[in-house]
């Protein structure tokens, strides 16, 4: 009979938790994100970056020209970022990979994204023994942290960008296929899906216009909240050379590049560097205005 | 309780099963032989199809998968890895000798992560809403930005180039462990405190809060007598869920600083296709990871009465 | 002459974002006197207890006075106003469970009424304390921890820490409203014999006449009315403070046969200018015959429902009251097919619902509508009311375009006096009054032979349960039949034509 105590907001980094409060109508959540400070900033970022991305590279010079008569270059009016061991512009190739980087990110998160509704979709309403497997699986893969799961699948396969794309996809569609799951399973229980059955609604209906949508909602919002761990962890592990292979220009293979040759051209980090930090502020910006905006007491 | 802990038990070995029998697969979906690697690893001149054909046989790879998986799961109860692909020595052996430097290391980071965010949790519940909320909160933020590898590359290049020491010793041992250790912990200690963080508020807004504000308590008493114990079960949780990524984050931060610890040697190991050691270690990892969590849950029932009571 | 424990005067809040909390209240209280602040919920009632006990948030903003003996605390630093919390003024908390922290126990709480101003107690004092306040064996039980007492102990053990240093004046916040009713009154003697000036604040009119001298009633953040609280109640001044009046103590509703011998004017729950059916003349809609229906729990099967016989009519209200755990609501899911009786049969219409299927046999398509308790979530969050609204027409099989459906949802709210309030919008726009009365009107508009209530009003103010029980009624004056499952006794037999009583499963039919 007590009282709750308080919500337990859990504000990891993986943007697990609170997730209910996102079922509400998205497109109204998202304009509620773009009243919100702090998630107008970090859209406005996120828009940039995507837009440096596509378009960067074709104003840019060619990332992959080398010149080994102008190695570690400094800064300058006509490299901007000045140039690598290979002679090769700084400033273009950060664009580029960009790119890659966020390119390859967005490419796992699509496909987690439609894999994970997939199955968290099925087993939520199909029940019975394929809920029971499907959920052992999802259990099992959460029970690995990701990190070492892709290490493991990239060593299976061999380091490649394609497979490293690979493994961050096995590895990350369980925790949005737990989401679709639960919110799947719960809405036979909900009194507006009793409410709509008593009307005279079949499961058909019911389905498309009072849970996928509410899924649909759910696992969106919380992949597009991984989009920032999700680059970076690209970026590590091509940093280690198990992802994407040198001459791609990529974030992670830049960083790693440019260890050897640190101490007389420091500038290298700056491109990739700035690059990631960006990318995560904007992701961890846009995080924290949807917790901010959907907390269970903030009604208009 | 009791029936509490043997179910959290349970569970952890249904997941350690489960994790057994996913990197079983893994092993057995590698594509390359095993006996050939392992004979080729060792150094052996005549690396004959004969010796290929006995060491499968005794390796057992002839026979059918289901058994295959019997085989495995018995040898990984008595302690048996396998082998490794790259230098033929028992898988055990190779992860044996560098697990106290990785331990050293994750320790030492939880240490540090711990501590941190516990300083900038506070600070920032305590001046909520004023300057000491705000710098604390960009502290973070700053922080949670950087990714691990980036911060480790710059702070390399300040303390080794810029101050002329030249190289950074990273013999495994408590004497260096610093800089690693911090690494690896202040992006966690960055994501752990602003849970703090919440969860103090969340605490603060509580009916018994104002209660005891009624009653004339300082802010001081409620945050040390109500606050902080009431944000505890919420903070060890998560911090149970990250212990994942600190041992997710061990393999890259050994690698740049050379630590010799089971995370660089992974890393090398995927270079090199060598199954039985990435294999190992993910065990090493999920079995990390379900030790945290229970000692996570078994904490936090420990320090709400509510829990102990079900 | 000691001056008043608290004056107030011209007092305005108006929060950070805009609201105004409370418009230009004033009024004075003397030594030991008992006042009321009465008032519907949002109407002000906490933002001035707040006000006083300096608990508004940093972003409020606060004019007038609040003199507390000669202080002034709207001028007063935190550390001042410490010596005055706790000591001079004292704050007993809405909810008793609420109002200590899970994590420590009873006797913690009390001390720390002592531990805040550094002040050390002996162990026996506090015992002594606890027993006056009627709890046995104090030393011991305060040991444990607040889940393990009951509401009314803690209460108890809560009113003990407020007043220990004798504070000139004690706030109240709606000391009662977590409470059942039997102790509502035990809790409110206990905070008079206690305490010095007493400053009550509560929604329940009645309890303020009984508990004290005057009454101050809120609406909207003004003050209405301000007098003797028998006064208040005999001839209230304002329209207001009358309808507090019906909604806090609805009179029964005549049965039918009996002679109207109630006041002149409306009977409160009647629509004005009918007579209450003079005998359930319409046709059995739904009937459960010696049904039973079991769960399995804790490795036993228990019954929920126990070998129960009922019939509902059109044109009638049923209500069915009784303890929690008493089997209301499954009673509730198997008149309405939601869930299948393991013995005894069901009919609808005269057929039995159920036959070797999974679903069961309703005459037709929404024949049984629902009313929940939770009235957000009986509407999905993500469609516009005129979708929810007009659902089940388009169920029941008539085509409507999106134009169509809007129309008639506006149609539908106006019926029910709710014009202003737009088809376009979200339920979570909406209060939750406003929402089961959207409900309502989804419930009713494709004309169900049954409408099922579980605890329609349990989550209402006052103002919004009276409202939303005049729909019920009108459901039933309307032709269907109504069930209703409630826990506020003094409220469901308002509107029922018959009010059943459950206990362990078994329906006893009531006899007035």
């Amino acid at each position: 009979m007590s009282s709750t105590l308080f919500r337990s907001s859990l504000v990891g980094r993986h943007g697990s938790g609170a997730a209910e409060g996102w079922v509400a109508a998205d497109g109204r959540l998202w304009r509620r994100v773009l009243r919100h400070r702090g998630g107008r900033f970090g859209t406005a970022l996120g828009v940039v970056l995507a837009l440096v991305a596509v378009i960067g590279p074709l104003l840019t010079a060619d990332p992959n020209l080398t010149d080994y008569t102008n190695k570690l270059a400094s800064p300058s009016g006509e490299h901007l970022l000045g140039t690598d061991l290979a002679g090769r512009d700084f400033f273009a190739r950060t664009l580029v990979g960009a790119q890659t980087s966020l390119g390859a990110a967005l490419l796992v998160m699509a496909i987690v994204t439609v894999i994970g509704l997939g199955v968290g979709v099925l087993a939520g309403s199909a029940g019975g023994a394929i809920d029971t497997v499907l959920n052992r699986l999802m259990d099992v893969v959460l029970g690995i942290p990701g990190l070492v799961l892709t290490l493991a699948i990239v060593g299976m396969l061999g380091p490649s960008f394609l497979n490293l794309v690979i493994a961050m996809t096995v590895t990350g569609w369980a925790g949005l296929a737990k989401l679709a799951r639960a919110h799947t399973r719960g809405a036979s229980q909900r009194p507006d899906v009793i409410a709509a059955r008593m009307a005279g609604a079949g499961p058909l209906r019911i389905a498309f216009g009072h849970v996928l949508p509410g899924a649909v909602s759910l696992v969106l919002v919380a992949s597009t909240l991984r989009i920032g761990e999700t680059v970076v962890a690209f970026a590590g592990l091509s940093f280690l050379g198990l992802g994407a292979q040198p001459p791609t220009a990529e974030w992670g293979t830049m960083l790693s590049e440019s260890r050897m040759t640190l101490a007389i051209a420091p500038f290298q980090i700056i491109g990739p560097g700035v690059g990631l930090m960006l990318t995560v502020l904007a992701s961890t910006l846009v995080a924290d205005a949807l917790r901010d905006v959907s907390e269970p007491g903030s009604r208009q | 309780m009791a029936s509490r802990v043997l179910r959290r038990l349970a569970q952890a070995l249904g997941t350690l099963l489960g994790g057994a029998v996913i990197t079983f697969l893994m092993l057995a979906a590698t594509p390359g032989d095993p006996a050939e690697r392992i004979l080729t690893a060792k150094g052996q001149e005549a690396v004959t199809p004969e010796a290929i054909a006995a060491l499968r046989t005794e390796l057992g790879l002839d026979r059918p998968l289901p058994v295959r998986l019997g085989d495995y799961l018995r040898d990984l109860v008595m302690g048996d890895l396998g082998s490794s692909w790259s230098t033929g020595r028992p898988v055990v052996a190779e992860l044996g000798e560098r697990l106290p430097a990785t331990l050293r290391l994750t320790v030492a980071a939880l240490g540090i992560a711990v501590a941190v965010s516990l300083v900038l949790g506070l600070a920032a519940a305590w001046g909520a809403g004023r300057l000491l909320d705000h710098v604390s909160r960009t502290v973070s933020m700053v922080f949670l930005v950087v990714p691990s590898f980036l911060l480790g590359v710059m702070i390399l290049d300040i303390v080794v180039v810029r101050s002329g020491v030249g190289v950074v010793i990273a013999d495994g041992q408590w004497g260096t462990v610093l800089l690693p250790a911090i690494t690896l912990a202040l992006g966690a200690a960055a994501s752990w405190s602003r849970v703090l963080r919440a969860s103090l508020l969340d605490a603060r807004a509580a009916p018994f809060l104002m209660v005891s504000r009624a009653r004339g308590t300082t802010a001081l008493h409620r945050m040390v007598v109500h606050e902080l114990p009431n944000s505890m079960p919420p903070f060890i949780t998560i911090i149970g869920i990250e212990v994942a990524v600190l041992v997710g984050g061990a393999p890259i931060v050994e690698s740049i600083y050379s630590w010799p610890g089971v995370g660089r040697f992974t890393v090398q190991a995927v270079g090199a296709r060598d199954m039985p050691v990435i294999v190992g270690f993910v065990m090493f990892a999920i079995a990390l990871f379900v030790v945290a969590s229970l000692a996570v849950d078994l904490l936090t029932a420990a320090i709400d009465p509510r829990q102990r009571a079900r | 002459m000691s001056a008043r424990p608290l004056t107030i005067e011209h007092l305005s809040v108006t929060y950070g974002n805009g609201f105004r909390g409370v418009s230009d209240i004033s009024f004075t209280m003397d030594h030991g006197e008992r006042l009321a602040v009465v008032g519907a919920s949002g109407s002000g009632k906490s933002t001035l207890v707040r006000a006083i006990i300096g608990l508004l948030p940093p972003t409020a903003v606060v004019t007038g006075r609040i003199l507390v003996g000669d202080d002034d605390v709207t001028v007063m630093s935190d550390r001042e106003r410490r010596r005055l919390d706790g000591r001079v003024i004292g704050y007993v908390a809405q909810d008793p469970f609420a109002a200590f922290d899970p994590l420590r126990r009873v006797r913690h709480h009390v001390r720390e009424a002592w531990a805040a101003h550094e002040r050390t107690v002996s162990e026996s004092d506090i015992d002594i304390g606890l027993e006056r306040m009627g709890i046995p064996e104090p030393n011991q039980r305060t040991r444990q921890r607040p889940h393990q007492w009951s509401g009314g102990m803690l209460q108890r053990a809560t009113t003990l820490a407020a007043t220990v240093h004798d504070p000139i004046l004690t706030l109240a916040d709606e000391p009662t409203s977590a409470l059942d009713t039997e102790f509502a009154d035990i809790a409110v003697e206990l905070l008079r014999s206690t305490c010095s000036a007493l400053l009550l604040v509560t929604h329940d009119l009645a309890l303020a006449g009984r508990h004290t001298e005057n009454t101050v009633v809120l609406h909207e953040g003004r003050m209405i009315e301000q007098a003797p609280s028998s006064m208040v109640l005999a001839r209230p001044r304002h329209e207001i403070t009358r309808a507090l009046i019906r909604a806090a103590s609805p009179t029964p509703r005549p049965t039918p046969g009996s002679t109207l011998g109630s006041t002149p004017g409306s009977t409160p729950g009647s629509t004005p200018g009918s007579t209450p059916a003079v005998d359930a003349s319409g046709s059995i809609v739904v009937s459960a015959d010696n049904v039973t229906k079991s769960y399995a729990g804790h490795g036993r099967r228990m019954h929920a429902v126990y070998d129960t016989s009922l019939e509902v009519r059109s044109g009638e209200v049923v209500g069915i009251i009784g303890p929690s755990g008493s089997g209301k609501s499954t009673l509730l899911r198997l008149l309405t097919g939601i869930e299948r009786p393991d013995g005894g049969v069901v009919f609808a219409d005269g057929t039995p619902m159920w036959d070797s299927g999974a679903t069961p046999n309703l005459p037709r398509k929404g024949f049984a509508m629902p009313i929940f308790q939770d009235p957000v979530g009986s509407l999905d969050t993500r469609w516009p009311l005129w979708r929810s609204i007009t659902e089940p027409l388009v169920l029941s099989g008539t085509p409507m375009n999106r134009r169509e459906r809007r129309d008639r949802a506006e149609a539908a709210l106006a019926s029910v006096g709710m014009h202003d309030i737009g088809v376009d919008r979200l339920p979570g726009s909406l209060s939750v009054g406003q929402c089961q009365r959207v409900a309502v009107v989804r419930g009713l508009i494709a004309g169900p032979a049954i409408l099922a209530a579980d605890e329609p009003t349990a989550s209402l103010d006052v103002e919004a349960a009276a409202v939303v029980s005049d729909m019920l009624r009108g459901a039933a004056d309307g032709g269907a039949a109504v069930v209703v499952v409630s826990h506020d006794e003094a409220r469901v037999r308002s509107y029922a034509d018959r009010v059943l009583l459950m206990r362990n499963g078994c329906v006893q039919e009531e006899t007035r």
